[in-house]
């Protein structure tokens, strides 16, 4: 994330200024794109599926830039929109490898050949194990234990409850734990 | 067991295992700034249609259920005995009011057969009415 002094608040006031919007919305992309590009490329698990759908993010959050009024955090609005295009994209790539919904192995098959993976065995292995999970698990799961973010933060992104969301989190550490045992 | 997940997964850590192009934070920011479209943040201006739409169609829907209710009441008031010109007049008539009226016994079907019975003819009377 960038270092510099990044004041929200004034941001999001200059976002709603047409004279001013262009430079804010230049800083809300030097300060997002790390967290965003994370995001989503564990759930695409592709450096270059993960680059396109970045910049489709933020170009339709810029043409929709209008309609964001401040009532919520400029970072859920911004995780949502990330999340739906990730999602959609995911949703094309199934129909297009005529897979299962519940299973997105097929996107790590070959991960340790990927020139954008240096994990070991045991990081290859944790991602095989979480393609596997349903997509709400997965989401919820990275979101969670990689980005180490708040149940109450997941639940304004995905509008899900923080209990589902906790069940969720336990299943999935359930069913990858059974994988490592698996092996 | 929560202690076993947390063993099972502290092994792996929470490095996911990817990497980037160097630089490619710093890059993308640069590019995709330089490479947003321009926005129009004026206000779209409406043509005069624009703005009276809503009121036309709300003025249209009014007059639309003022037809109906009109139309509804057109029907109903035609055949009502109220309007029946024999009845009318049999209102006016003392001794009907006393046989029908005042002893609680009005009945429109006995009502039509008494007059009927005077030689009246009340079909011819409502169909007249109601032209």
């Amino acid at each position: 994330m960038a270092s510099y002094n990044y004041n929200e608040p004034l941001i999001v006031e200059h976002l709603k200024n047409p004279d001013t919007c262009r430079k804010a919305f230049e800083e809300v992309i030097a300060h997002y794109t790390e967290p965003l590009y994370w995001h989503i490329r564990k759930l695409v698990i592709s450096h270059d599926d993960a680059n396109d759908i970045l910049q489709n993010t933020f170009l339709k959050a810029w043409s929709n830039i209008e309609y964001f009024r401040g009532d919520a955090k400029l970072s859920t609005w911004l995780f949502k929109i990330a999340t739906n295009e990730s999602l959609t994209f995911l949703a094309k790539e199934r129909v297009r490898a005529n897979v299962d919904i519940e299973d997105d192995s097929y996107l790590i098959e070959n991960i340790q050949a990927d020139e954008w993976f240096d994990g070991d065995e045991l990081q290859a292995n944790l991602q095989k194990a979480i393609s596997k999970l349903p997509e709400k698990q997965r989401l919820i799961f990275n979101m969670r234990y990689f980005d180490e973010m708040k149940y109450e933060d997941i639940s304004d992104i995905l509008g899900t409850t923080v209990g589902a969301l906790k069940a969720s989190y336990h299943h999935a550490v359930k069913k990858i734990e059974s994988f490592f045992e698996s092996l | 067991m929560e202690r076993n997940d947390s063993e099972i997964l502290s092994k792996v850590g929470r490095n996911p295992g990817f990497k980037v192009p160097e630089n490619y934070f710093a890059d993308f920011a640069k590019n995709m700034a330089s490479s947003l479209p321009e926005r129009d943040f004026t206000p779209e201006r409406r043509t005069l249609w624009q703005q009276l739409r809503p009121w036309v169609y709300m003025a249209a829907m009014f007059a639309g259920i003022w037809c109906t209710m009109y139309v509804f009441t057109s029907l109903s008031g035609a055949n009502s005995s109220e309007f029946n010109q024999s009845i009318a007049e049999a209102f006016s008539n003392e001794s009907f009011v006393d046989d029908f009226v005042l002893t609680n016994d009005f009945n429109e079907y006995t009502l039509v057969e008494e007059l009927y019975a005077d030689s009246v003819d009340v079909e011819a009377d409502t169909i007249a009415n109601a032209e």
